[in-house]
């Protein structure tokens, strides 16, 4: 089986990875661990962007999932 | 114990032996009580990775204590999702539940080469006629078996997946040590990362981003199916572990 790697911005990139049948069920992972992920930041997210860049064993991005947090100024 | 002292893996004792430490934990196991316990225990029988030790809707008519190996409870979804409610060890009653529930409403899986010793039920209603306190610390052991899994809903529910990583890991060492099968702050922890995945809840990116974490706050080391345990009151501070939901205190029941 092909191996994935999920990079997550701000974070040291990811140099296990994991094993999975094909792309599309390294989409269904990726999109999991990322809702899983944020839960887990809860509130303390400090950047106003959040990225996970799914890359194939070449390197290769194959897939990225933005959060973003945008706020608007004070009324 | 330090966390440097070897940590030779403690050879295992006879069945009713180790059934015996298991309930000693809660209250004193009387020689009768013991006798009891030896002349409970019918057939061994092995299995291998994987396998079944009891399966979703069967009746049956023993009950099983792990002998050696790991194996969990577990629930497989339509989808092929599964969710391990529970993970044993040696000297667990895997299905204690089954002498009174009749039907399984789960499976039991073995995790790495298990030995079980069967208990048949018409042994286990013999006890509950005779044998009134040796029946309350097996009701006990059930309840304990509960009260894990309320903690373990704690944990899904509101705590971070390397928290419960952290959890699991103080909770499964404590209960090796409780029945002598684990020293030193090191034990064989054969469940790969995928299953410890399906017991958490959690993805697999997940799963091991938190190992990573773990590691990284050298809180532990995980190398080929041995866990170390580099820091027992830090590892136990961040996995908010309380151990109470155990039962580990010797008194009169």
């Amino acid at each position: 089986m092909p191996r994935y790697f999920f990079d997550i911005s701000s974070e040291r990139p990811d140099t296990v990875g994991v094993e999975l049948p094909d792309r599309a069920k390294a989409r269904a992972e990726a999109i999991r661990a990322a809702g899983e992920i944020l839960r887990d930041i809860d509130g303390a997210l400090s950047s106003r962007e959040w990225i996970m860049s799914v890359k194939d064993e070449s390197g290769a991005i194959i897939l990225q999932l933005r959060f973003e947090v945008t706020e608007s100024g004070r009324p | 114990m330090s966390a440097n002292e070897e940590a030779a893996p403690p050879p295992l004792p006879p069945i009713h032996v180790l059934l015996a430490r298991k309930l000693s934990n809660y209250d004193v196991v009387s020689d009768e009580e013991m006798r009891v316990l030896e002349h409970a225990i019918r057939t061994v029988r092995s299995f291998e990775p994987g396998q079944e030790l009891v399966g979703v809707d069967d009746r049956p008519a023993n009950s099983s204590i792990l002998v050696e190996g790991w194996a969990a409870r577990s629930k497989t979804l339509e989808d092929g999702g599964r969710q391990i409610t529970a993970i044993h060890v040696p000297g667990d009653f895997v299905d204690l539940h089954s002498f009174l529930l009749r039907k399984m409403d789960h499976s039991v899986v073995a995790f790495s080469p298990c030995r079980v010793a069967s208990v048949p039920h018409e042994r286990l209603r013999a006890i509950s006629e005779k044998q009134p306190h040796l029946t309350r610390l097996l009701w006990l052991n059930t309840l304990v078996d509960a009260a894990i899994h309320r903690n373990w809903i704690v944990a899904m529910g509101r705590m971070s997946a390397s928290a419960r990583m952290a959890q699991l890991i103080c909770e499964l060492y404590t209960r090796l040590a409780a029945v002598d099968l684990a020293r030193g702050y090191e034990f064989e922890f054969p469940l790969t990362q995928p299953v410890v995945a399906d017991a958490l809840g959690l993805s697999l990116v997940h799963v091991n981003r938190s190992v990573r974490e773990i590691r990284a706050r050298q809180l532990i080391a995980w190398r080929s199916r041995m866990v170390k345990i580099l820091d027992w009151e830090r590892l136990v501070e961040f996995a908010q572990f309380d151990p109470t939901y155990l039962s580990l205190s010797k008194e009169p029941r």
